[in-house]
């Protein structure tokens, strides 16, 4: 009797699961189909306020930039800076003052007509005080530019008001990465509302949020900036990389930007998807921290390793002991060039060498400094801070550099930091002696990617995103040049190069690469990577035999 | 025993204010929250402003009183990452969360029965060995791998299970849309099948090795003796006389094991992308979102607590002799 009644549970169970797929008005996951490109992220947005997003590599902002549109947009092509809600810009005499020129008949997605107003009031938004905004344009953007106030000039006029001249491409680049949102409907919300209400002004509007597991947006059908594919974009979010791959395996999701390089070869076997292997813009670097008061080297003064890299020789010879090439092959499985500064291709130094692998060299510059090798076979000991992390600034990278230096003599051990503490001795300029750092950049400017370093204005070796501290007095004073030199392109170009020379000379960095990326994307699509951390995916189509 | 529940509700409070305090001190003891909130290239000034406005620049004792105090007014804040009430984050998560618990809960008890069941009057037999070894196994399985695992066999090479994702049935069902949960139940199903699993497994082979022991300990008892040399069949002896009186131990583990579930999936929550709480507190304390983590742990502490207080209550359903005073 009781074994009779568990076989029709069984059964009832089976049937149940069964007739899933067939029950029709059922809610299920949203697949990819002619209409609906699905895209993976690994967290969710926390809000979608177009003045609070993160870092334009954060989670919101990828999200973001789809629904709302900017007034010049960071292209597909590598250095492009394309016309958007804007058709063109003047410039003041003076470099302060820059009017973008907008186009005619645009509209956000209230219904409303979207003018320089609009455009004015996104910008001095971000900027409010009382509104309290701490993200990427309020805390970034806001202060590289310099900005002092937006005004509208007119119907379509809109000019940004900054206190310095500033390089062309940066400043351009910049400002292309504030949501221009629609006055009316933002000013009649609380923030509390804001973070959840998209009113934009892009080629897609916000359709459906569901917490922890998607957000969907649609097309909209009168945007005429842009042209889109595909009637729905699904955001699903997936924490777990291989369950993210598993998905794309099963076609499930169209493209998965960043996962693990050790899946490639699952997705590139899948026959569902192609897995796509490309240098990205973030800057994998490890830093010599030469802050003289670090917390490391007041605790222990006596440190002979703490103290040997604040020599330049020191600095110089151990860039001979990392082989770059073995790391890009062996543990992010793709080749990669090695950096000769701190700026991205196409805009680095065009001549300059990177240091090559030569470990007899390195070995023979550091005898010549001062630090030969002891008894024990070390010259002295560093402690290397690092994240535990996946990928190309990742765990297995940081060992095998502290293996590569400990084989020259400099005994190196990897200090793990959970990533709330490594952020944050980052940011205070106490990581150390050695961390393995990575930092966003760009393709379109090589003062974006240089700004880490600011100069003597900006307190050159205590600035803020000065991370290592490097306090070089030529670097700092040609930073604070090259503002003048902005309308001077040629001069300025010659600056820059002055200074990448310096940098490579007398290294913060040891130099390794600009991060690979990875990116799985379906078979059926016709998308084109980018390299930087955008993730624009409007112009996606399906292919033509699809 | 109206008034040991008054008073074990009244000690929820020092449980929470417990609790609570923990979180305050060890979210603090990591860092200021701050840095997760301002861009890194932000300047000393700009730090400093945002933790005035995050209200991170006042005194410990202060921020932490404050919180009390607001918490007993009803309002845990506003999600430093969500921006909105903190409360309402949590409460959105709570039904996915309470289906893979309900769900884990009551599949990992319907299995880990029978087998320690068997195993126990089976003992020293085949039988027994081999539920008792693959138990072991259950035991130690890594959830995360076994969730991969179950990905890669049932929904990348057999096609069988989707491999991540849910669709919700509680939800709907809270909102009064009853054909639209139930419409869901056979997706939602399809959907819960490779995360129960996994979530259960552990407790299963727990379970039934705290069963098998505890009804061994029970059949050793002199009662049972008796009961066998009266001519009961062996079947009344079992049921009627040791099952019931090896329940005791059973209920506290099985019940407390429920409060674990509840706030122990984060595992299999992040493997099977499910959109619950645990996966929530999760990012909010890589985030240090402060009111977010605690409100969780809050409606955690109250949800562990009930547990508890109900299995205090089943004692006396139980065994009769047990009086709560």
């Amino acid at each position: 009797m009781k074994l009779k009644m568990s076989l029709i549970l069984s059964l009832l169970l089976i049937l149940v699961l069964g007739l899933a797929p067939v029950v029709s008005n059922a809610q299920t996951v949203p697949v990819p189909d002619d209409d609906t490109l699905v895209v993976v992220q690994n967290a969710e947005p926390g809000a979608l306020d177009p003045s609070e997003f993160g870092g334009t590599g954060g989670l919101n902002f990828r999200i973001l930039m789809h629904m709302f549109a900017t007034l010049f947009e960071l292209g597909q092509a590598d250095g492009a800076i394309d016309p958007y809600l804007a058709h063109s810009f003047t410039i003041s005499e003076d470099g302060t003052e820059w009017t973008f020129h907008m186009n005619e008949g645009l509209t956000c997605h209230d219904g409303e007509p979207l003018t320089a107003e609009d455009a004015a009031y996104s910008f001095n938004r971000m900027a409010d005080p009382e509104l309290g905004f701490t993200g990427n344009s309020a805390g970034f953007v806001n202060a590289s530019i310099g900005f002092v106030e937006a005004r509208a000039d007119g119907e379509l006029d809109v000019t940004i008001v900054t206190n310095k001249p500033q390089n062309r491409s940066m400043r351009l680049g910049l400002i292309s990465e504030v949501l221009i949102h629609c006055k009316d409907s933002y000013e009649a919300m609380t923030l509390e509302e804001a973070a959840r209400n998209v009113v934009g002004s892009g080629p897609y509007s916000m359709g459906e949020w569901l917490p922890g597991e998607y957000i969907s947006m649609h097309r909209v059908e009168d945007f005429g900036l842009r042209d889109t594919y595909f009637d729905r974009i699904v955001w699903r979010f997936i924490p777990e990389p291989s369950t993210a791959v598993a998905e794309v395996i099963t076609g499930n999701v169209d493209i998965l930007k960043d996962f693990p390089p050790t899946q490639f070869n699952a997705v590139a076997n899948s026959g569902v998807a192609e897995a796509r292997s490309y240098p990205g813009t973030t800057r994998i670097y490890v830093g010599f921290q030469l802050n003289p008061e670090a917390q490391f080297r007041v605790d222990n003064p006596d440190d002979v390793g703490a103290q040997a890299i604040m020599e330049t020789d020191v600095r110089v010879a151990l860039q001979y002991a990392v082989d770059v090439d073995a790391i890009c092959e062996n543990l992010l499985l793709t080749t990669c060039t090695r950096a000769t500064s701190l700026v991205n291709s196409p805009n680095n130094h065009p001549t300059l060498e990177p240091y090559p692998y030569d470990p007899m060299k390195a070995e023979e510059l550091l005898d010549a400094a001062g630090y030969p090798r002891g008894d024990d076979g070390v010259r002295f000991s560093l402690e290397m801070k690092a994240r535990r992390t996946t990928g190309a600034g990742g765990s297995d990278v940081a060992l095998a550099i502290a293996q590569m230096l400990t084989d020259v003599g400099v005994q190196t051990e990897i200090v793990f930091l959970e990533s709330a503490d490594f952020r944050e001795q980052l940011i205070y300029h106490h990581l150390g002696p050695l961390y393995m750092g990575g930092t966003g950049g760009s393709t379109w400017s090589a003062q974006y990617d240089m700004a880490d370093i600011p100069g003597h204005l900006a307190g050159c070796g205590a600035a803020e995103t000065n991370y290592t501290n490097w306090d070089n007095d030529f670097w700092c004073e040609s930073w604070d040049r090259l503002a003048d030199l902005s309308m001077d392109t040629e001069a300025e170009r010659e600056l820059e190069i002055a200074m990448l020379e310096e940098f490579y000379n007398d290294p913060p960095w040891l130099m390794l690469y600009a991060g690979p990326r990875v990116e799985a994307v379906s078979n059926r699509l016709d998308y084109k990577s980018r390299a930087d951390l955008f993730l624009i995916v409007y112009g996606a189509k399906l292919k033509d035999d699809m | 025993m109206h008034k040991y529940i008054i008073r074990r509700l009244l000690l929820t409070i020092i449980v929470i204010i417990g609790v609570t305090f923990l979180t305050f001190i060890s979210i603090h003891l990591s860092g200021d929250p701050t840095i997760f909130y301002i861009s890194e290239r932000a300047s000393k000034e700009e730090r400093l402003e945002a933790r005035r406005k995050l209200g991170f620049d006042r005194p410990l004792p202060e921020q932490y009183i404050s919180f009390l105090v607001n918490l007993a007014r009803g309002d845990t804040g506003t999600s430093l990452l969500h921006r909105v009430p903190a409360f309402g984050v949590v409460m959105e998560r709570m039904p996915a969360t309470l289906e893979l618990t309900i769900c884990g809960f009551i599949f990992s008890t319907i299995i880990a029965f029978p087998i320690g069941f068997i195993a126990a009057t089976k003992r020293g037999t085949m039988t027994d060995g081999t539920l008792m070894l693959a138990a072991m196994f259950g035991q130690s399985m890594p959830s995360f791998w076994l969730g991969l695992m179950f990905i890669l066999f049932f929904g990348v090479t057999l096609r069988w299970m989707p491999v991540s994702g849910h669709v919700p049935f509680i939800k709907p069902l809270l909102e009064g849309n009853t054909a639209e949960a139930f419409a869901n139940l056979p997706n939602a199903l399809r959907y819960l099948a490779m995360p129960v699993v996994t979530v259960s497994v552990f407790s299963i082979a727990r379970n039934s090795r705290l069963i098998r022991s505890a009804v061994l300990e029970v059949l050793r008892q002199d009662y049972v003796v008796t009961a066998r040399s009266k001519g009961l069949t062996e079947r009344t002896v079992l049921v009627r006389h040791a099952f019931r009186n090896a329940l005791i131990p059973i209920v506290t583990v099985v019940g407390l094991q429920f409060a674990f579930l509840l706030s122990g999936v984060i595992v299999t929550e992040t493997v099977f992308s499910w959109p619950g709480v645990g996966r929530l507190v999760f990012d909010a304390i890589n985030n240090r979102d402060l009111p977010l983590v605690q409100t969780a742990v809050v409606l955690l502490a109250i949800l562990f607590v009930f547990t508890n207080l109900i299995i205090d209550l089943l004692y006396g359903v139980l065994d009769p002799r047990i009086r709560l005073e």
